[in-house]
């Protein structure tokens, strides 16, 4: 099957911070979740992606081309949502819309008309005077509006009230009804992905802790709870992370039967969220640097 | 590209109303109180000013330059509609004064003879291109808050230098480099001088333009 | 069709879902040659991954409950009654076993799981 963006060996180096090498992909017709705490580097690579920063080395391909070569022919059917507003905002919605509209070959009105109508935007206002929520809503018709077929998304959710992140992900999933459509999209709300997400690709502090299907994470992940008296030097090896608190334990594992077979029937074996994977992944590997 | 230039006037549609109460005001400083057709030129080129300084300052403002890249759109174009927005708000500048000078006249004001002639409609171009040629460089650069102290100064400049270089020249008459050059300008066709400062001008441009679009190609957003 | 989806259990998602669609089949709740709810539609009512369901279909399709028609979907394949029984009657033995084996390591007698059976049995109508 064609991938729809493959990132190979990706650097960029910047004073304080840099991204190692990173390599993933994504399939056409799936929903990649690209999570990591802040300052990871997920913004970092989606920009790198959308060709706004430059990159040291490395491959990007978009639609299996070059993303700065093919540059204009790629853009056409990207979609792109970011965090925060970076349109004219002394502009209504409806000018804004007339200035991006003639920019896409394919822009179809119907179908912007159509979200800004399901949003319940007010075409007339001032891009200043809308809600945060509105200001996503209406980066998200604009991207939805010219048949793209790659959504690339970066933290689209922050800042959202439940009730439209449930919206917005069902409008997602509805989009890769069509199999030729691909959403990658960048969060720390993790809950949102635990649902919809096929693949969910794992940055931290730069580098790609994992890329795979989210069903395999979870299962291959256990969070095991027991008694302190269970931690011993050896013991301790056995786990990716641990928290103890006053009446015992909680630790990260990715190889549940070898837990199984040391501790038997003494811990409690548990299926972890992404949030639990995440946050023992990040303290795991503070803890190791012993910087935190 | 065409898109990105529409875009400029879409953003700022209310700088042609401002553009045209200027454009009186202009009239009256420059061309009745003096009486010469000067008036024309700095009106053309201060509404130039006027709409090239709102368009970098709202493409600023939110950084929009991250939404204008994430468009199908690539960066030598964004810099190359910047360049061109300046010879198309020079027209825009000159019809202005075309306008507010006929209104003037109807008015009953006496306008100048040859208040639209064919010098001064070059004039505003040659004006406006040489001082963005400066500007831009160092606005892909710097960004037009940095720049808005420059932006300003080189307006003044460009109002000021004709006054300040022709009585240099006049006190300075005996210098045998500016006698040369004053003897040259003299000697030659009329159309051989127009030829050289139009070639100065393009020169000046197009190695503006190189510069810019290095500058803005290896920049991160 | 009634496919229950639970979050907080501990059987994996694509497994709730084969076993369900299994079981509809055996009781002959969906018959032979019925369409199948495509795998991207099936993903969005249930609002879980689409490779969740498509490992549930492919689960399903190796065990030869149902069959996928490239471009048309999936279909609850022929399936021989006889053969249908032995396979539950296999799941169940399975079960015993597993059963059987945590009897055995926690040194429960024979008579005495007969006896839980035995009580399990009468007391499921």
């Amino acid at each position: 099957m064609s991938n729809i963006l493959e990132i190979r060996n990706l650097r960029k180096q910047y004073d304080k911070f840099s991204l190692k090498d990173i390599s993933f992909s994504l399939e056409r017709g799936y929903i990649m979740g690209f999570i990591g705490p802040n300052g990871a580097g997920k913004s970092t690579t989606i920009k790198l992606i959308m060709n706004l920063i430059k990159r040291d080395s490395g491959e990007i391909k978009v639609f299996g081309l070059d993303n700065i070569k093919n540059e204009k022919e790629i853009k056409e059917k990207i979609g792109f949502v970011y965090d925060e507003n970076y349109f004219y905002e002394h502009l209504s919605i409806l000018e804004m819309k007339r200035i991006i509209a003639p920019f896409y070959k394919h822009w179809d009105d119907g179908t912007f008309k159509k979200y800004i109508k399901d949003f319940n935007l007010p075409p007339s206002r001032k891009i200043k005077d809308l809600s945060k929520g509105m200001k996503m809503k209406f980066s998200l018709a604009l991207a939805l509006s010219h048949r793209a077929e790659l959504i690339i998304m970066d933290e689209p959710t922050s800042g959202l009230d439940p009730v439209f992140r449930i919206e917005m992900l069902e409008i997602l999933q509805s989009l890769i009804q069509d199999e030729r459509v691909s959403v990658f999209f960048s969060t720390h709300i993790t809950t949102d992905l635990e649902k919809i997400a096929d693949y969910i690709t794992f940055i931290n502090d730069g580098s790609i802790v994992f890329s795979r299907p989210k069903d395999d994470i979870l299962e291959s992940f256990a969070l095991i709870k027991g008694g302190k008296e269970l931690l011993d030097k050896d013991t301790r090896k056995e786990f990716l992370a641990i928290k103890e608190n006053s009446f015992g334990f909680e630790a990260l594992t990715d190889n549940t039967d070898r837990i199984k077979k040391i501790f038997k029937n003494e811990v409690i074996i548990e299926r972890p969220t992404l949030e639990d994977i995440m946050v023992y992944t990040v303290r795991g590997e503070i803890k190791c640097l012993d910087s935190y | 590209m065409l898109r990105l230039i529409l875009k400029d006037i879409l953003i700022q549609k209310k700088t042609l109303l401002t553009a045209f109460i200027y454009g009186f005001f202009a009239i009256y400083v420059f061309g009745v109180k003096y009486y010469t057709n000067g008036g024309f030129v700095a009106g053309a080129v201060a509404i130039g000013y006027l709409f090239i300084t709102y368009a970098v300052s709202y493409d600023d403002k939110n950084n929009c330059h991250i939404a204008l890249n994430s468009l199908p759109v690539k960066r030598i174009e964004v810099v190359l509609a910047k360049y061109l927005s300046v010879v198309l708000f020079g027209c825009i500048g000159i019809f202005t004064m075309i306008i507010d000078g006929f209104l003037a006249e109807l008015f009953g004001f006496a306008m100048p003879k040859n208040y639209v002639a064919i010098n001064n409609v070059l004039m505003v171009f040659g004006v406006l291109l040489v001082m963005y040629s400066i500007y831009y460089p160092l606005y892909f650069r710097f960004g037009a808050v940095k720049m808005n102290i420059v932006n300003v100064f080189l307006f003044m400049t460009i109002i000021v230098l004709p006054k300040a270089l022709g009585e240099f020249i006049l006190n300075h008459e005996n210098n045998p480099l500016i006698k040369e050059v004053l003897n040259f300008i003299r000697n030659s066709p009329k159309s051989v001088i127009q030829i050289l400062s139009f070639a100065a001008v393009a020169l000046i441009s197009l190695i503006s333009i190189g510069t810019s679009t290095r500058i803005y190609k290896s920049k991160d957003f | 069709m009634r496919l229950i989806i639970s979050n907080s259990s501990q059987e994996p998602i694509y497994e709730q879902i084969s076993k369900q669609i299994k079981n509809l089949i055996i009781r002959g709740e969906l018959s032979e040659g019925e369409a199948l709810p495509s795998i991207r539609g099936l993903a969005q009512e249930l609002q879980i991954s689409v490779i969740t369901t498509k490992r549930a279909y492919e689960e399903l399709e190796r065990e030869g409950f149902i069959e996928t028609v490239p471009g048309k979907g999936s279909f609850v394949s022929s399936q021989n009654k006889e053969l249908l029984k032995e396979k539950r009657i296999k799941m169940i033995e399975e079960k015993m076993g597993e059963i059987v084996a945590e009897g055995k390591s926690l040194g429960v007698s024979l008579e005495e799981l007969e006896e839980m059976l035995k009580l399990l049995y009468e007391e499921e109508v």
